[in-house]
């Protein structure tokens, strides 16, 4: 039973983690919060099940394609919402994410209506079951595609933050804005792409998601809100840090649920995070800040 | 000291006269409108209450609506389950609510912005939960029905009466925001906003204020609480979910950091479902909508945009009599 | 002026991690003194005054206030005992005007509760009416009298480095600490500021500044203690410390930062 769960947790722990990647990417560079990470995520199951369900695409493309559709959502919604305001005091753009939360939804309730939608596993959903310790453990096709994708965008971020011009640029930014643009980095288009990428493994998320809990308008909330503390788990801002708090969170869910109850799973979260938060609240991974005068 | 202009109570007066006399000009029997009318009441001790902490304190709450459930949720267990007098049940929701307002208190006086907005967002879906999953207490899913009428010496109050006194309600949280405001806590309030470091050098205990704005906050939304539960009757976790989106448009809309912002917020937030009757189905999306552009392009809100056009006119007219002299800022 | 020491330094040391910003420094300030702290940048001077202030927590030493230590007191907590401050990076309450930004410097003083704003009681009426006329008081202190109505974030920027002064004094001070109060201002703003530090200085507080100006601080100050790499190098009368090998040598290196 415990390794089962085990096995869930992280392939569930595998998802907060790719949405808490955009958080911290984000944080990262603008020092800010994005409310309405969740509903990328929601955005992305639905062109997921779109691409998948009504032209029949095979797998790859409707990744791919449920990817990068819903990143040039973002950059449209960015380029007019977002972008003038990153030089203001950063509640306006707070709030403004807020209320892009409820834009989003509107946008995906127009298209694909408010009912729920069942969508269609993309994988073979006959489970494995392998022998441990006696006990049988099934593991679904669909539990190793979502740990296997996981970690393979993880590693994708994780070079092009080391190796593109584009990801040393944004290391830069998040280290020291005003230098890094006294160094001729374009801050405007680092937040940007920091915003898509967001976006973008939201959306990822959402289409390996989509088959589990099925899709409608309202499923980002939540997931945005487990996500974000994962973020804050690991250390807010910190991209070892999101995937290690979102595995750690996926496995904690699960064995709350397993353990002590399925009604307050998300109060166990929301226990977690304030744990956190008042007892390390710069994470596992994070840094330490000193105020200064 | 501060002294408001003459025109400022001018346009005071008129509102509570409008206000007085509203209910008799819609009709007394007209529950339709009566309910409206209400509800422009305990959404605008909502937005004022909130605007306390957000705007004047620069607390980011975005729970907000769960202070309002657990107002409504313990008056309605006080009169109803318990059997209490309504006025001991008010006092009790409002006490209860302030305690819980301290807890968010905690988390102001540790976490930044950000983080204080997760909390507090994450405290209200904890809320949510605890309402649906508490079925002995709360009704669960089904809701609390039967919340009864207030009665005055044996009189059941209609809607028409009910009215009344949830203005004079509002009316006093106005009297004491504007007290409070204009006084030694409401300075040191907007000395914690501006920059607390400074408030802390300059003699403010910063956690002290930010403890006590998120209590009387809390009070306030747990009192306009009570006032929504008389009027339904009826409580489920359903309609809190979908206040906050609602009040965080309002107090966003209206302008935060003045006591006009709220009510312009609420009347026109509030007006807004009824005017968009036959697209209620886009009523979320046009909140998001007008978030948006408010933060862009008036940050102050509709009453900072609207004091804005009118200083930017009279200094217009005033600049060939009085070159220099800056508009008023009513304060 | 007598010889009563005001505020006291033992041995305090300050460590971020493992840097040592302030090392192991005894500092005695006499009351009625105009006492100013030198030293290159990045010498541990800022950082003094926060731990004072109360900002920070000294990782050891002690700091005592006319014979209380102070050391574990909270920021608001020291300016309640009469330390009052100014800021290097200006921190002015910017939407507020600058009448109320002196009014909040006298908030440790003014004398009213909740529930008095509440119901409007007559004696938090006079706690606000006293509290006025402080804040017009200090602000006819320090020249600004003509500037009640003008928002802190639209003053001139050596007018903000004043406004903070007047807030500082409105909480009633035993000791004033300036941090670089005339940093960026012009020969004859810096003239005015002077006869204004002096003013304080005659109405019975205690001055302590940081300060990178040195024609200024050698001119102004009665006792000059010099900080470099966090430890105190030398203390004395102007006259001595200029001629003190060792700043000499401290300042020598840092000449073009200066």
């Amino acid at each position: 039973m415990f390794v089962q769960a085990l096995i869930g947790g992280i392939s569930q722990g595998a998802i907060y983690a790719l949405i808490a990647l955009g958080y911290s990417v984000i944080y990262s560079t603008l020092k800010m919060g994005h409310f309405a990470q969740g509903d990328f995520y929601m955005l992305g199951a639905f062109i997921g099940l779109s691409l998948s369900t009504q032209l029949g695409l095979p797998a790859v493309i409707v990744f791919t394609g449920a990817g990068l559709l819903t990143s040039l959502v973002m950059l449209g919604l960015e380029r007019v919402a977002y972008r003038p305001m990153y030089n203001r005091p950063m509640n306006a753009l707070l709030i403004a994410t807020l209320g892009m939360q409820y834009v989003v939804q509107q946008i995906a309730k127009i298209i694909w209506g408010s009912d729920v939608k069942r969508f269609p596993s993309m994988f073979d959903n006959q489970a494995i079951h392998v022998p441990f310790m006696g006990d049988s453990i099934a593991i679904t096709p669909q539990n190793l595609w979502v740990i296997g994708i996981c970690a393979a965008l993880m590693m994708a971020l994780v070079l092009f933050m080391k190796k593109t011009k584009t990801g040393i640029a944004m290391s830069a930014v998040s280290m020291n804005r005003k230098a890094a643009s006294l160094m001729g980095v374009k801050i405007t288009t680092i937040i940007t792409a920091t915003y898509t990428i967001a976006a973008c493994l939201a959306a990822v998320a959402g289409v390996l998601m989509g088959p589990v809990y099925s899709v409608s308008f309202s499923m980002g909330g939540s997931m945005g809100t487990k996500a974000m503390t994962a973020a804050v788990m690991g250390g807010f801002g910190s991209i070892p840090g999101a995937m290690l708090g979102g595995v750690l969170l996926g496995i904690a869910e699960t064995l709350c649920s397993l353990y002590i109850s399925t009604a307050y799973k998300d109060v166990f979260t929301f226990i977690i995070l304030l744990i956190v938060l008042f007892w390390k609240p710069q994470g596992i991974l994070g840094q330490a800040k000193i105020t200064k005068v | 000291m501060h002294k408001t202009k003459k025109s400022t109570w001018v346009v005071i007066a008129v509102m509570i006269a409008v206000a007085l006399a509203a209910p008799v000009a819609v009709g007394p029997k007209n529950n339709y409108m009566l309910n409206i009318l209400i509800s422009y009441c305990y959404f605008g001790i909502l937005a004022a209450s909130l605007n306390l902490l957000i705007g004047y304190t620069g607390q980011m709450s975005l729970g907000h609506a769960a202070f309002m459930a657990i107002g409504g949720y313990a008056y309605a267990i006080l009169n109803k389950t318990m059997g209490l007098h309504f006025l001991i049940a008010i006092v009790g929701a409002v006490v209860i609510s302030f305690i819980c307002g301290l807890f968010i208190g905690l988390a102001c006086s540790k976490l930044s912005t950000i983080f204080l907005a997760m909390t507090t967002s994450g405290f209200a879906k904890a809320v949510t939960l605890i309402i649906i999953n508490e079925k002995w207490l709360t009704g669960g899913a089904n809701g609390f029905t039967g919340i009864p009428k207030l009665t005055v010496f044996g009189h059941k109050m209609g809607n028409f009466e009910l009215y009344y006194v949830a203005l004079a309600i509002t009316l006093l949280v106005f009297l004491f925001c504007y007290r409070l405001i204009y006084s030694k806590t409401g300075r040191a309030m907007q000395a914690v906003r501006n920059a607390p470091i400074a408030a802390a050098a300059m003699g403010i205990n910063v956690n002290g204020y930010k403890f006590l704005v998120c209590g009387i906050s809390a009070a306030l939304a747990g009192l306009a609480g009570c006032i929504y539960a008389v009027n339904m009757n009826y409580l489920s976790a359903d309609m809190f979910n979908k206040t906050s989106i609602t009040l965080l448009t309002m107090t966003v809309c209206g302008g935060m950091g003045s006591l006009f912002g709220p009510v312009v917020g609420t009347l026109v937030i509030g007006t807004l479902p009824e005017l968009l009757r036959t697209f209620s189905g886009y009523l979320d999306g046009v909140y998001g909508v007008m978030i948006i552009l408010v933060m862009l392009f008036m940050p102050e809100g509709i009453y900072g945009g609207i004091k804005n056009l009118a200083g930017k006119v009279m200094t217009r007219k005033n600049a060939a009599s009085q070159p220099g002299k800056e508009a008023q800022d009513g304060k | 002026m007598g010889n009563e020491i005001l505020l006291k330094a033992e041995n305090v040391t300050m460590r971020f991690g493992g840097l040592k910003a302030v090392d192991q420094v005894d500092m005695e300030i006499k009351k009625g003194e105009i006492h100013a702290l030198i030293g290159p940048n990045g010498a541990g001077k800022t950082t003094f005054f926060n731990v004072i202030s109360g900002i920070y927590m000294p990782t050891s030493g002690q700091v005592l206030f006319d014979g209380q230590d102070i050391t574990k007191l909270k920021p608001h907590q020291v300016t309640q005992k009469g330390i009052a401050r100014t800021f290097q990076n200006i921190q002015l309450f910017e939407s507020m005007s600058a009448l109320e930004n002196v009014m909040i410097g006298h908030h440790t003083r003014t004398d009213s509760t909740v529930l008095g704003t509440m119901f409007h009681t007559k004696k938090m009426k006079e706690a606000e009416w006293k509290c006025y006329h402080k804040a017009e008081e200090m602000l006819e202190f320090v020249g600004l009298g003509d500037e009640k109505e003008t928002l802190a974030s639209s003053l001139p920027y050596g007018k903000k480095r004043i406004l903070e002064i007047a807030r500082a004094l409105a909480s009633e001070p035993k000791i004033i600490m300036l941090d670089e109060p005339c940093a960026g201002m012009n020969a004859s703003e810096s003239n005015d500021l002077a006869q204004t530090i002096y003013k304080i200085r005659d109405s019975g507080i205690t001055v302590l500044l940081v300060e990178h100006d040195m024609k200024f601080v050698m001119g102004i100050s009665d006792m000059v203690t010099v900080l470099d790499h966090g430890g105190k190098i030398c203390e004395g009368v102007p006259d001595k410390v200029k001629h003190d090998p060792q700043v000499i040598e401290a300042y020598l290196g840092k000449e073009d930062e200066e």
